[in-house]
């Protein structure tokens, strides 16, 4: 098939030094956190999101027939549980409300346009999943003409997976928590008795689904089962967005501090519909 | 042909991605795999090289945030693909270590540069796993391949 043609070693040698530093080069460059999309990338994303979302169109159904059928198994069960649950929303909703006119008079008296947990809320669905392994990226169909901006923070239902790193007109990137550079140094807070406890999440480990939080004051008296949230610290996420329950509390090497072992709330593996909030800003 | 194999793998690949789980036993490289299971129908190199260079930049365009990199590893990949189609025979079995071997390469050649520029923290357990879950679908994924290949007449797999 291929001719065999004499080759110089010592040009060969120089290629391959020279490919290595233009793929570090390449690499360093394109991997930047602050990098924004040039205009052709934008455009290829674009059209691969649209592509892949008809691609998928067929499997997704099936998918979703296959789910549909296993879930009217539980139907009985699901309406026993809806039932009670629809007892008590009276009482949430009234609760929710009266907390509801308590911020916004709070609001009032401080003269605060907006508060921590102020968001808007805008729905996505996931069209390609972590290609490449390493990146622990997320592609969803929404992107700047749906009003989506880098930084924003993506939640599902059950809790907070990422933030926002790419965007291009109808799709964006999201850097997922279990990747190292995201869970790094995220300001969270742990609910105890009556108060909360302040940490930093350190580190995830992908084998067993939790959160390493570090920097929790010795004194302070954490319950396994605790739930951990964010506190709204820093420019990224806003603060109530469920991180984890605390699973165990140990301390430090040095015994000066305690260390939270959380399991996070959200299944990384399970990712089909995400919401993306945006932190309404003055 | 050999442009079909490309485009259903790519696809594939994307839409595969949804129903694994990320940290499950399942990681799938289709277009690694078309890559390899196509070499054999070019008689010239350098359109191999095209093809790798080509399938690697809409690779980092529409699924990663990497500018060329996929396109300088999938010559690379190429080159080594290349090499060992020229000391093992075509059929099944030495198909299948050509295979296995790429995805080897691959995943510690990925690996090892991002590690070098601290993209990613080096664990060693981390890697085999990685290149574990690899091997499982891919391989399945290219016996598939090699046997609806086998099925395609002769002079057709040669044409784009």
């Amino acid at each position: 098939m291929y001719k065999k043609r004499g080759f110089d070693k010592r040009y060969l040698f120089i290629l391959v030094v020279i490919a290595i530093a233009l793929v570090l080069v390449v690499l360093a460059v394109s991997l930047q956190k602050d990098r924004d999309l040039n205009p052709i990338e934008k455009v290829a994303k674009d059209i691969g999101t649209v592509v892949l979302k008809v691609v998928s169109a067929p499997f997704n159904f099936v998918h979703d027939s296959i789910e549909e059928m296993i879930e009217k198994d539980n139907v009985y069960e699901k309406y026993k549980e809806l039932k009670n649950k629809e007892e008590q929303i009276d009482s949430v909703v009234s609760q929710n409300d009266n907390l509801r006119s308590e911020i916004d008079k709070l609001k009032d008296t401080l003269e605060l346009n907006t508060v921590l947990s102020d968001k808007v809320f805008l729905n996505a669905t996931v069209v390609s999943r972590n290609i490449g392994y390493w990146y622990e990226e997320v592609t969803i169909d929404k992107g700047l003409k749906n009003g989506i901006e880098k930084d924003m923070a993506v939640v599902t239902p059950k809790g907070l997976i990422g933030k926002i790193t790419k965007v291009s007109n109808y799709s964006s990137t999201v850097q997922l928590l279990s990747n190292d550079h995201m869970s790094d140094k995220i300001s969270v807070k742990i609910k105890t008795k009556d108060d909360y406890v302040y940490g930093l999440i350190s580190m995830y480990d992908s084998k067993t689904n939790t959160y390493t939080v570090e920097g929790i004051s010795e004194n302070e008296e954490i319950t396994e089962g605790a739930d951990v949230v964010t506190t709204g610290m820093g420019t990224v996420f806003p603060s109530g967005l469920m991180i984890g329950k605390v699973k165990k509390v140990t301390t430090d090497n040095f015994d000066l501090s305690k260390v939270a072992e959380v399991e996070a709330s959200v299944n990384f593996d399970d990712l089909d519909y995400v919401t993306v909030l945006k932190r309404v800003s003055n | 042909m050999k442009v079909i194999i490309l485009i259903v793998s790519f696809l594939l690949e994307g839409v595969i991605s949804n129903f694994v789980t990320i940290n499950g036993y399942l990681a799938p490289l289709f277009t690694l795999v078309a890559l390899i299971m196509i070499c054999p129908f070019f008689e010239n190199s350098a359109d191999y090289y095209k093809y790798a260079f080509f399938t690697g930049l809409a690779y980092d365009l529409i699924y990663t945030d990497t500018i060329i990199f996929h396109a300088i590893i999938f010559c690379f990949m190429a080159f080594i693909i290349i090499r060992l189609n020229l000391v093992l025979s075509d059929n099944f079995i030495n198909a299948l270590i050509i295979l296995a071997l790429s995805i080897v390469f691959y995943r510690v050649i990925t690996y090892g540069l991002l590690v070098f520029i601290n993209s990613i923290h080096f664990e060693i357990v981390a890697l085999g796993y990685s290149i574990l879950k690899s091997l499982i679908l891919n391989l399945l994924y290219g016996m598939i391949m090699f046997v609806v290949i086998k099925k395609v007449p002769k002079r057709r797999r040669y044409f784009d």
